[in-house]
């Protein structure tokens, strides 16, 4: 276990690394000069000289991303040569808006895709299970924004159910979820009909195993079976999956909140893209970079630690 | 009154090889009907992309200020844009942007990730940890993420967003190459080969050439769908396609601004996208509960289908 | 036996729907286990005797339904009539079963403690405290002879090496004391003499609880020699009841006396296996014939007309109209075990001296590491051990013979098997063939290497390619090697050469049943014409009729055409049947080597004399319970060899120079026993008897 750690903690922090050199290097590899690449044709000169000093693009390749990569290691990220600021702080609260709403439309997908494929597997055949399957492929078939794009024309505008645009006032906790419902609702669906369907696959694929078999041979009940063994060795393999869950809700994102106006890091940087804004463009995407090597890395660890047939590679020596 | 049937050959589904293979395989799906409806779909939708000019009503580009935002009626059955174009006109040019886009930046894709996928395997060593290394980097950055960062620098056209979306697929399709080749130098029949006196070229080009690449190919079929999706997307965020293009991003994007006074710009995209969907999901399915009824195929389409959305 | 059954099944008939179609796979079937009475059913795969065990539990899957017919316990009636509720209550308590493979019928990522604690907790009438939970828990470990059980209540089942697990399961069975154990193949996936232990640790749970046992298995010998009574199924259907000596002594249905004829035993070597023709039908409703009348050679008319009835035989009862009095005049002299063998009986084994025959192939003080640091930064004393698969093997192949090397899992014995061929080149050591170092070969030099030393593969299915065809597959080493035309033989030839038809040319490999794609395999390997072939395990997976024919084969190719043969196997009994020579391995080392008359009448080690005493033996009174040299223990951890003799942990005759020196392999000087090694300090005594088993 211990050596996994080592090995999996090590290549994630090589991969970020490489990700910030990446970032540096990206400018490098357009042919012309790099401030013209980010300012386009139009830029006057003293912005374009404005732009050098801000990224340091006089120094020499190796030394730009040093100090790309120090400043970041102390959470500096640059500065925002538009307004001046640095942009950590322009980046504060979008930041803590778009990790509530991941984290919301996380919390979402699981508590209601869980169950569904529990009650598909439970009614295998049905006429549950076949409305499931069927509704599974019209919500797998809808991209995130389309999705959005439905509720926003269902519940705000044509109903003025749910408030639709912003992210409400965090002091004000219950306008603050009421604006976040819609937009993590929007990223959850997908992972509604995903989830129903691994856990569903999972699900019976367990409930062919031997040791299933044997639990009912012993006298446990059926309830005792389903949830004591099989629902937990079935969710097991699903852990690994999550890290993907969370890489497609950080692209939905990006999407959610254009569409319901909410400010986050996403919307932040569509805009910052409009303004040609490559600090606060390069931070965001190496904020949703790590955020995307952070779960992945949180959820190959769970995957290890939940199965016990991975977690003790050091004393799997046969036992007499 | 006695029914003891022949000990023949079990009914074992037929060994797949060569045309035999190709025909079983036609006439196994034939005969589900999802199967023929999902693929009529998709003929019709590259029907309607290479015949856009003669089904389209109206010219897509044409601008009709008087009737600006209409709802659907008999003249526009998906009622007009904020420009008063027509949108159905517009969905059905959409189909080609799409096309032209997904087609080469996932086939592009596939025989860069191949190409670097059997090197690694193939050659292992130093070579095969760098490209593991930076396919692990490649794959930290979803589609739209990558989209954001490269489109500011490289500005937006049709050629950098198909260089953004193929470029965020290479390393899926290099991990999956990889995996295979070195799967493919321990299966029996591989060793077999071997002690037959079969030099490992010989190995891979008979078994990894013929048994994996026609399977993998129907696998990176199934990411077109998933491409167009991350086509719109970014057109729509105003980074990918511009308009005037007719691109159902650029319609989604245009039906947004003025959902409020008509929600009938984004209707054509929408049904376009879900109806495209649907229908390679569909067909997907099929065709990996013909090829492969058990083990394995489950989890490798779900797998995939997860590679392509959560970009 | 007793006055009432513990268990009693009259008339049973299950059926399987699927897809439209029906199935019947027990019909009206008739069983009775008395108390403290162990009742074997065995069959080949197919004839309904898992269907059997699951219906007695009443988990039958949802396609599958009781047709019929009663299931008495003793004090609770007919198990068919409980409801859901009473049917749970019995599961495990009274009724408890032990299945075939205890690495997947373990809860993976539970610890064992609390998958037996899970079980007492099924059952709340009959369990007390958490604290008495555990004493009984700990208590059932100790019974099984788990060695510190408080220390196994933590850990998982990977963590236990496969013969724990399945005292684990054991003990999961005795935990509430049940009137009655199953055992279905629950000794199948383990080695020779882990199953002796578990079938040991049986007999004892039997003489210690009174429990009656069910013992189902395909293993007609170990039946034979465990059971008491054995019923024989056949297409769903009791053909033969009888007790477990008549079994093998003298077995009355003509599909019993087939089995029997398939299995090598000692006493018939040098004499071709019996095998059978066709295919055990599927059944869609109770047959108005006899089942096995298709494939029987006393068939006539009357076994088609209809199903004969039970008649009286010697131990029991059988299913044929040949054993009833009425019938005296059709079949005039009873069915017997012989008339399943051939009158073309020999073999060839041995009909020269071996040693007098030329060497070809020569292996010396061979060895093969795998792993183990070799890095020059790591120091010494870091570094990891390598695994010894293979530690210092000397042997030679000499022309025309078939050498057979036997071992457990873990011995080596495939690993050796490679470096013959060539797919693994030793680590040290000299390989030599035909006087040519192969260690040291040039690419062309390789190629023309493997165009004289062929394998055939464990796995019959993933050794041929699945997407082309099989006559293609067969000829393809005339590609490979570039055989000029008129050198090759036919396809059709091939195949023929294996009892093929020419038909199959055209299959694919999934298309064909086991015993024809090993037969393939095999034509394959000998398309050009080899001097040896390495057989690694030809028979795993096939039932006893096809793996009878595959040995035949193997013995026909070196008598016909002289070749050479490697035969890897872990079944004594089955190299006996054809072998010159045996190689016994244990743990990457060849423990005793000799010509089959040398081993089976003057055994010189311990382990080859504990596999010996493992062989099914027809002779009445010659039970396996009666007469036992026990391996103790399992095989150690590979990167971890004991002192001494790698034997001395698990050898009942070891002594102190045993834990201390390690044996090297000595030549018995006996009259004729040129080449009659053994790596034993006791090689003398052992072989002439008079070594005592150790006292501590």
């Amino acid at each position: 276990m211990i050596g996994y750690l080592v090995k999996r903690l090590s290549l994630a922090i090589l991969v970020l690394l490489l990700v910030m050199i990446l970032l540096v290097l990206l400018i490098q590899f357009i042919p012309g000069d790099p401030a013209r690449t980010i300012l386009g044709n139009h830029a006057t000169p003293e912005l374009m000289a404005q732009v050098r000093r801000n990224l340091g693009l006089d120094d020499s390749v190796p030394q730009q991303v040093l100090t790309f990569v120090g400043d970041a290691l102390r959470g500096d990220l640059g500065q925002d040569y538009i307004s001046g600021q640095p942009v950590t702080s322009e980046i504060g609260t979008a930041l803590a808006n778009t990790a509530l709403l991941s984290l919301a439309s996380i919390v979402l997908a699981l508590i209601v895709g869980i169950p569904m494929g529990l009650i598909a597997a439970v009614r295998k055949g049905g006429i549950i299970d076949r409305c499931i399957r069927a509704f599974s492929v019209l919500l797998l078939s809808m991209p995130p924004y389309v999705v959005a794009l439905l509720l926003l024309l269902w519940f705000a505008v044509d109903n003025h159910l749910l408030p639709a645009l912003g992210a409400g006032n965090l002091a004000d906790p219950g306008d603050y979820l009421a604006h976040l419902l819609l937009p993590a609702l929007a990223l959850a669906v997908f992972w509604w009909a995903y989830l129903a369907r691994l856990v569903r696959g999972s699900l019976l694929e367990v409930l062919g195993q031997p040791y299933v078999r044997t639990a009912r041979a012993y006298g446990l009940s059926k309830q005792t079976t389903l949830y004591r063994v099989a629902l937990k060795n079935a969710l097991v393999p699903i852990t690994a999956l999550t890290g993907l869950l969370l890489g497609y809700v950080l692209t939905g994102t990006v999407y959610t909140e254009v569409i319901f106006n909410r400010p986050g890091i996403g919307s932040l940087a569509v805009s910052a893209v409009g303004n040609r804004d490559w600090p606060i463009v390069r931070a965001i995407v190496l904020i949703y970079a790590a955020a995307f090597i952070l779960g992945n890395l949180l959820a190959d660890l769970a995957y290890q630690f939940l199965d016990p047939r991975l977690r003790l590679d050091n004393r799997t020596e046969a036992f007499l | 009154m006695a029914v003891i049937k022949p000990s023949v050959a079990r009914d074992l589904p037929a060994g797949p090889g060569a045309q035999s293979r190709v025909r079983e395989l036609l006439s196994k799906l034939s005969s589900r009907p999802s199967a023929a409806i999902s693929t009529a779909v998709i003929l019709a939708l590259i029907l309607l992309a290479l015949l856009a000019p003669v089904i389209a009503p109206y010219d897509p580009t044409h601008i009709d200020v008087y009737t600006r935002l209409s709802a659907p009626s008999v003249q526009h059955w998906l009622g007009t844009d904020s420009l008063g174009r027509d949108n159905l006109s517009r969905t059905i040019y959409g189909s080609r942007v799409a096309l032209e886009i997904a087609l080469p930046a996932v086939f592009g894709a596939f025989v860069v990730g191949a190409v670097l996928g059997m090197l690694a395997g193939y050659l292992r060593g130093w070579l095969d940890r760098v490209l593991v290394v930076v396919f692990d980097t490649l794959i930290s950055f979803p589609a739209v993420i990558l989209g954001l960062a490269l489109l500011t620098l490289l500005g937006p056209s049709v050629g950098s967003v198909i260089f953004v979306i193929g470029i965020a697929l290479v390393p899926y399709y290099g991990r999956l190459v990889r995996a295979q080749t070195l799967a493919q130098r321990e299966v029996g029949y591989a060793k077999t080969e071997r002690a037959l006196g079969a030099s490992r070229r010989r190995v891979l080009g008979r078994h990894l050439f013929p048994n994996v690449v026609p399977e993998l190919l129907t696998v990176v079929a199934m990411d077109v769908p998933g491409a167009i999706v991350d086509e719109a997307g970014l057109a729509f965020l105003g980074l990918g396609v511009q308009p005037p293009t007719s691109d159902w991003g650029v319609m989604l994007g245009d039906g947004f601004t003025n959902i409020a006074a008509s929600p009938w710009g984004v209707v054509g995209p929408i049904l376009a996208l879900i109806v495209l969907t649907a229908a390679f999901l569909v067909l997907g399915e099929s065709l990996r509960d013909t090829l492969d009824p058990g083990r394995q195929g489950k989890r490798r389409g779900l797998l995939s289908r997860l590679r392509r959305n959560h970009r | 036996m007793t006055t009432e059954a513990t268990l009693s099944v009259q008339d049973l008939s299950v059926g399987y729907t699927s897809a439209g179609s029906h199935r019947l796979a027990l019909d009206r079937v008739n069983l009775e286990i008395g108390e403290q009475e162990i009742l074997g059913v065995v069959g080949e795969s197919g004839c309904g005797k898992s269907t059997l065990s699951t219906a007695i539990m009443g988990l039958l899957p949802p396609n599958g339904r009781i047709l019929g017919g009663r299931i008495e316990l003793r004090g609770r009636g007919d198990l068919t009539e409980l409801s859901d509720e009473a049917m749970r209550g019995v599961r495990g308590s009274e009724i408890a079963v032990i299945f075939q493979d205890p690495s997947t019928s373990l809860n993976p990522r539970m610890p064992v403690g609390a998958q037996l604690t899970q079980v007492l907790g099924a059952h709340p009438g009959k369990h007390g405290s958490a604290r008495d939970n555990r004493e009984q828990v700990i208590s059932g470990l100790t019974e099984v002879g788990i060695p510190n059980p408080q220390r196994a209540l933590g850990r998982y089942p990977h963590e236990l090496s496969g013969g724990m697990r399945q005292r684990v399961m054991i003990a999961m069975a005795l935990l509430l004391d049940p009137k009655l154990i199953i055992a279905d193949e629950a000794t199948s996936a383990l080695d020779l003499t882990l199953e002796a232990q578990i079938l040991e640790l049986l007999l004892r749970v039997r003489d210690n609880h009174g429990t009656s046992l069910l013992f189902i298995s395909h293993d007609l010998g170990v039946v034979s020699q465990f059971c008491d009574r054995v019923a024989v199924l056949y297409a769903g259907r009791v053909i033969e009841e009888t007790t477990a000596t008549a079994v093998l002594a003298q077995p009355a249905h003509p599909y019993t006396q087939a089995l029997n004829a398939a299995v090598p035993t000692p006493a018939t070597r040098g004499r071709r296996l019996a095998t059978v023709d066709g295919r055990m039908p599927d059944v869609e409703q109770p047959l108005a014939a006899c089942g096995f009348a298709p494939r029987c050679l006393h068939a006539t008319e009357l076994c088609t007309s209809a199903a004969p009835e039970l008649h009286p035989t010697d131990g029991g009862t059988a299913r044929c109209f040949a054993l009833a009095p009425e019938n005296a005049e059709i079949w005039p002299d009873p069915p017997s075990v012989e008339d399943w063998r051939t009158a073309d009986t020999d073999t060839g084994q041995g009909s020269e001296t071996p040693p007098e025959k030329a060497p070809l192939m020569l292996a010396e003080d061979v060895a093969v590491h795998f792993g183990g640091s070799r890095s020059r930064f790591v120091p010494a004393t870091r570094r990891r051990a390598p695994v010894r698969a293979v530690d210092g093997v000397s042997l030679t192949l000499r022309r025309g013979t078939v050498v057979g090397i036997v071992g457990e899992s873990g011995s080596g014995k495939t690993t050796l098997g490679e470096v013959f061929v060539k797919l693994l080149d030793p680590t040290h050591g000299a390989m030599t063939f035909d006087q040519t170092d192969t260690t040291r070969l040039s690419t062309a030099a390789t190629r023309r290497f493997r165009r004289r030393v062929q394998m055939i593969f464990q796995n019959p299915y993933s050794s041929l390619s699945p997407r082309v065809r099989i006559g293609e597959q067969v000829t393809e080493p005339y590609r490979i090697h570039r055989i000029e035309p008129e050198n090759r033989r036919t396809t059709a030839q091939l195949l023929a050469a294996v009892n093929l038809p020419a038909s199959l040319a055209r299959a694919y490999p999934a298309q064909l049943s086991g015993g024809q794609a090993r037969r393939v395999g095999i034509a394959r390997a000998l398309a050009c014409e080899p001097d040896l072939v390495v057989a690694d395990e030809p028979t795993s997976g096939l039932d006893q009729s096809a793996a009878a024919s595959t040995i035949n084969l193997l013995a026909d190719l070196r008598t016909n055409r002289g070749l050479t043969v490697v035969l890897i196997s872990h079944s004594l009994p089955q190299v006996i049947a054809v072998a010159d020579e045996i190689c016994v391995m244990y743990f990457g080392q060849i423990v005793e080597r000799g010509t089959v008359d040398d081993l089976i009448t003057r055994p010189a080690h311990p382990y080859t004399k504990a596999l010996l005493d493992l062989v099914p033996d027809p002779e009445p009174g010659a039970r396996l319970r009666r007469r036992r040299l026990l391996v103790a223990g399992e095989v150690p951890s590979p990167d971890a060899p004991p002192q001494g003799c790698r034997f001395h942990p698990r050898c009942s005759f070891a002594r102190d120079l045993c834990r201390t020196t390690a044996p090297v392999p000595t030549p018995l000087d006996e009259p004729n026993g040129a080449g009659h090694l053994s790596a034993c300090h006791f090689a003398h005594d052992m072989a002439a008897g008079t070594l005592e088993p150790a006292t501590n």
